[in-house]
């Protein structure tokens, strides 16, 4: 042998013009435009670059491309730290930055690799049986210790400032995979002129030809190819873009990585009509002893490497193989100067046996390898040929076991996988209608005949999008290739055999779970970790289930394979987001008055999506001390309050009396024009809905308020009622929450101020008593005032055009002055609603009743309403249910808290006692904390004492039921 | 895209929805040309838009009073407050697009002088392709701000 492994003088399809330097584990190299990182540490010589996820056992480059299980690396730094990249998949650019994973101190000389002495006794599921005692916590100590000593590579936690892009994209015809069928799909059917997309996980498109010479046929053919899609309009050709997940409708998910490090990947959601699967095969291993020492690689990896990087990865080469087709690399290899030794296992080896001889190559037939040598990297093999035992002085061990058609996509819809026997591998099974299947997908592993396939069914998918077209035949190529299907035999001799290097899964392991009883092959994988982590088995899938079926005594296809699940690679999180984090994590809702608020000291607070001024820092330092003083304020003079949140609904039309009388549980449908009512909806089984107020503008037009929570669900829930329920109706049900600014005056002086804000209207008790509707205009824009009171105050809400909003709002504090008006908050806001007994979303939960409310007189006996049958089962009249009842806080140094359990003193506390804490607040009034809460049998405990347990402080704090309506019980002061 | 381009300013707008054909007759009477038949499509006539948003609702965009139609036939409502409008121009605008909604500029169905609904960022949105390079941007007025954000980084980056 003359030739040195390496980088060859020539040939590949990297730019030797330029050069580019990159650091691995902190070691400088230099490789090429067109390399991947794989194949610039491989020409630099680097063959250790990972340890192992259990055992750190040494690693080397397995494979060539996306099945790759070992070379992960971790590239950048800080909060640009992208870990787990397979080095296969990763373009070299300047300046690259990358590290091994999974090591301390050093890649060289890991620490942890003394784990494969334990090796007995971390077989699989080692940590269910091992480091479950001796207590029932001792696994929350064990499972740090684990976890810091297995993995893969760290995730930074710094945040990630650069923008990610989320691109929709729309397709007639999508073509996932540019090999030689995907190619010839995509001419076809883009001359026929539909839209088509081209996907392809790789930088070039060209699949397994692009492991062919760089000057041979195949790489002519690959060129006319690619200008011959390149001058066609209709065709888009997605580049280092990953279909990793297949979802409802077509949406194909799609991962892009540029070159640009400034730039995240790329989230692409492509939206096809017809797909087609060009998905190519997968290599198999093959299972001996020490089959996961650096320096054992897939067959086409290293002609992968070979003829597309110009990388020779070894000259003393033992190419272990099943089959016909893994000759090929071993007649380049001998080509490059290599000597080459094929241990096949077949006693008669076929005909590309034949021209390997004539080229140099050693053939041994009846041949398996029975183990490798060599601390970092193999340095030699021993096999067993024909019954005598040999051993090999080899830099690289190649394998093959056949191929694996890449079947994933195909079978993220549901699809399940067929058995074939006639090349021992899974197909897709049965497809949906607007799927379609080309080249070695399909089993067909043949170039030409991946050609023919891919025309014939890019012009039917075409055709099934609409677009039919004469186009002419895909230039043939012929490559002479070998193809036999043979399965690989079983192991032969001693030492760990890996089935799954990524996750160190062994031949024994697969033995145990068997013994232990996992006979689904589910639950192998979920027992041994087979075919889990970033690779998802793409190696090592086959070779599993073909051992668990041996070991059942089945057939192949009755072991079955695990489903296939997106996504496809790993997707980095970021991706998935796009631009939705930080302050765009989700759209933000500003009332008309928001500017304001801002510049005025308000605190705000996020309710639902809507931003809230929670206080006002005029009135206190934090919410504690002023929504107190902006209770007193409201109590005290006049408080403005921002209630543009409402939810608003207008409905109109001749039915709308009837609709809304149908939706609400109290009737509303003989409700007077210009008045105002409190509103409870129902669902359908009897529970509380949601609250509101319903005003009647016109005999066939009402303005219905929801809280601000349940807008949208009020509105589609209306929606509902009309597209299906009640489709006779003539009725439009509009959301106007954006077209009106809303704000509450409410205080014993509100009146004043309504008289002075609005002196051409008559606001006086008599024309404006409570629940009635004034209307008007203030600057040319509506103006609706309705006497409504949510605090116990004397109240209006005013509601004006909201580009009024800001106007009316900072005329309203201008003529408040006088009478002491301030704006409050939405602390001080829930806070006066406790110290008046109104219900609001803590008691409104999705689980009370209007009985358990205390509403029930509204509803009476009234039927024909959402919700009328259902409130009436027996559970919901069950005497011992928790109803609304008061709590007032018996001792003077504490406080009460929301959300704690109600027990009665002398009751064991435990469970979830008689109920619950629903709302909280001090009161000013009564200078005490005052709740809301349920309670079980109600009202009927009035001055019973209960024990409110707060777990989560260890607090308990005496208190005692009183009636909810802690302030003005005979609502004198807003009725005044 | 101008730098103003995602200033969003007060449209005129009423919604109009219709119970039957009589209604949509009226409906037509009452703008003076033809009320628009199907879903998407979009009837003009001297700077009134008549949008049909869905099977019983249009959108009249432009300055006319509200449209009185006897309540057998239908009910009108302004909303010249609660929506907001924007125009996106320039190439920039085709490319913007496909990052805030899953809509297929491309369809004939999304061709100018159609109307498309859909969402940004899961708020909905309402919009008029007004020719190849430029579409106007019907959004919630509390939304505005936020989407205007959005868009805004979007086009930086």
């Amino acid at each position: 042998v003359t030739v040195r492994p390496g980088r060859l003088p020539h040939g590949g399809r990297i730019e030797r013009a330029r050069p580019l330097a990159f650091t691995f584990d902190g070691a400088s190299y230099h490789g090429f435009a067109g390399d991947t990182l794989a194949s610039a540490l491989l020409a630099n010589g680097v063959r250790l670059v990972g340890r192992s996820f259990k055992y750190h056992r040494p690693r080397g480059i397995f494979s060539a491309g996306v099945e790759e299980p070992n070379a992960l690396v971790t590239i950048g730094s800080g909060s640009l730290c992208e870990p787990n990249l397979q080095a296969t998949t990763l373009p070299l650019r300047d300046g690259l930055t990358a590290e091994s994973q999974n090591r301390w101190p050093s890649l060289g000389f890991d620490l942890q690799s003394v784990n494969g002495l334990f090796a007995p006794f971390l077989a699989a599921g080692f940590y269910y049986k091992t480091f479950m005692g001796p207590t029932r916590r001792s696994w929350l100590f064990y499972e740090r210790l684990i976890r810091k000593a297995a993995g893969l590579g760290r995730a930074s936690t710094d945040r990630d400032e650069r923008h990610r892009l989320v691109t929709n994209l729309f397709t007639d015809v999508a073509v996932i995979g540019a090999g030689p069928a995907g190619l010839a799909a995509a001419r076809a059917a883009a001359q026929t002129g539909a839209r088509v997309t081209l996907v392809e996980q790789d930088t070039l498109c060209g699949g397994q030809l692009l492991s062919e010479p760089a000057t041979g046929p195949a790489a002519a053919w690959l060129s006319e190819m690619v200008s011959s899609l390149s001058v066609l309009p209709n065709l888009a050709i997605l580049t280092q873009s990953t279909a990793f997940g297949l979802y409802d409708g077509n949406v194909i998910g799609i991962v892009t990585r540029g070159n640009d490090a400034d730039r995240g990947p790329a989230l692409n959601i492509l939206h096809a009509r017809e797909v087609i699967f060009a998905t190519g095969a997968i290599e198999r291993a093959l299972l001996f002893p020490g089959n996961d020492r650096p320096g054992v690689m897939l067959a086409s990896a290293i002609r992968a490497y070979l003829n597309r990087f110009a990388v020779l990865t070894g000259t003393r080469v033992l190419l272990a193989t099943s089959h016909d087709g893994a000759y090929q690399t071993a007649l380049d290899l001998a080509a490059s100067g290599a000597s080459v030794t094929v241990a096949d296992q077949r006693s008669r080896p076929g005909e590309a046996a034949t021209a390997a001889t004539a080229a140099g190559v050693t053939i041994r037939t009846g041949a398996r390898v029975t183990a490798t040598a060599g601390r970092l990297g193999v340095t030699s093999a021993s096999i067993i040929a024909e019954g005598r035992e040999e051993t090999l002085s080899v830099d690289l061990v190649g394998v093959s076991g056949g191929w694996s058609p890449t079947v994933h996509l195909t079978s993220h819809l549901g699809g399940k996988p067929v058995y074939r026997a006639d090349i021992d591998a899974f197909v897709p099974g049965i497809l949906l209608p607007s799927h379609h299947i080309a080249g070695a997908v399909s089993g067909d592993m043949d170039t030409a005949t991946a050609i023919a396939a891919g025309h014939d069914t890019g012009l039917r998918a075409a055709a099934a999008a609409g677009h039919r077209a004469a186009v002419s035949a895909a230039q043939p190529l012929a490559l002479g290739e070998w193809h036999t299907f043979e399965r690989p035999l079983s192991v032969t001799g001693q030492g760990k055999s890996f089935v799954d290097l990524q996750h160190d899964v062994t031949i024994s392991d697969i033995e145990l779970a068997h013994r232990e009883g996992f006979r689904s092959v589910e639950h192998l994988k979920r027992y041994t970790t087979l075919g889990m982590a970033t690779d998802q088995g793409k190696t090592s899938n086959i070779a599993g289930l073909s051992l668990m079926a041996e070991l059942r005594g089945l057939p192949m296809e009755q072991a079955g394979t695990t489903t296939f699940r997106p996504p496809f690679t790993p997707v980095p999180i970021g991706a998935l987001a796009g631009p939705s984090s930080g302050k765009h994590y989700k759209p933000i809702r500003r009332t008309p008055i928001d500017a304001w608020h801002s510049v005025n000291g308000a605190q705000m607070i996020e309710v639902g999506l809507w931003m809230r001024p929670w206080f006002y820092a005029s009135h206190g330092k934090d919410a504690g001390v002023a929504y107190v003083a902006e209770m007193r304020l409201v109590r005290g003079s006049a408080g403005l309050m921002d209630i543009s949140t409402l939810g608003k609904i207008e409905v109109q039309g001749p039915d709308a009396a009837a609709f809304i009388d149908r939706v609400y549980a109290n009737g509303l449908a003989k409700l007077p024009v210009g008045k105002a009512r409190y509103g409870v909806m129902l669902c359908d089984d009897g529970i509380v809905f949601d609250d509101g107020t319903a005003t009647r503008l016109a005999a066939d037009h009402f303005f219905i308020t929801t809280s601000t929570s349940k807008a949208a669900d009020v509105l589609s829930h209306l929606e509902f009622l009309l597209d299906t329920t009640w489709r006779d109706l003539r009725v439009s049900v509009t959301p106007v929450t954006d077209e009106w600014a809303a704000m509450s005056v409410a205080g014993p002086r509100s009146r004043e101020i309504l008289q002075a804000a609005f002196p051409t209207l008559d606001v006086s008790h008599e024309s404006l008593p409570p629940m009635k509707l004034l209307e008007g205009q203030y600057e040319d824009a509506a103006l609706r005032i309705i006497r409504l009171s949510y605090s116990g105050e004397r109240a209006y809400e005013i509601y004006v055009g909201a580009s009024k909003g800001m106007a009316l709002w900072q005329h309203l504090l201008a003529v408040g002055k006088p009478f002491a008006l301030a704006p409050y908050g939405v602390e001080a806001l829930g806070a006066l609603r406790v110290e008046k007994g109104h219900v609001a979303g803590p008691e409104i939960d999705g689980r009370t009743t209007a009985e358990d409310l205390g509403l029930s007189r509204m509803i009476g006996e009234r039927k024909g309403f959402v919700g009328a049958v259902l409130r009436n089962r027996p559970a919901f009249r069950e005497a011992a249910r928790p109803r609304l009842v008061g709590l007032v806080c018996l001792e003077p140094q504490k406080r009460l808290r929301g959300g704690a359990i109600l027990f009665r003193p002398g009751d064991r506390i435990e469970g979830h006692g008689r109920g619950r804490v629903t709302s909280v607040t001090y009161s000013p009034s009564l200078d005490n904390y005052v709740a809301l809460g349920l309670f079980e049998g109600g009202q009927e405990n009035e001055g019973s004492e209960v024990l409110c347990v707060y777990p989560m402080k260890n607090e308990t704090v005496r208190a005692r039921i009183a009636s909810p309506h802690f302030l003005d019980p005979a609502g004198e002061r807003l009725d005044g | 895209m101008a730098d103003n381009a995602f200033q969003f300013l007060p449209v005129s707008l009423q919604q109009v929805d219709v119970w039957s054909k009589s209604g949509h007759a009226a409906l037509s009477s009452a703008l003076g040309f033809p009320a628009p038949e199907q879903f998407g499509d979009v009837t003009e006539q001297s700077g009134i838009r008549a949008a049909r948003l869905s099977p019983r609702r249009v959108w009249i965009i432009g300055d006319l009073p509200l449209l009185q139609l006897a309540p057998e036939h239908g009910a009108a409502l302004l909303l010249n407050q609660g929506r907001v409008s924007c125009n996106m121009t320039g190439a920039q605008a085709r490319s913007l697009l496909p990052q805030l909604m899953a809509i297929d500029w491309d369809d004939p169905r999304t061709s100018p002088g159609r109307i498309v609904l859909s969402a940004i960022h899961r708020v909905p949105v309402a919009v008029l392709p007004l020719a190849d390079d430029r579409y106007e941007l019907i959004v919630p007025r509390s939304f505005a701000k936020s989407i205007g954000g959005l868009l805004a980084e979007l086009q930086a980056a």
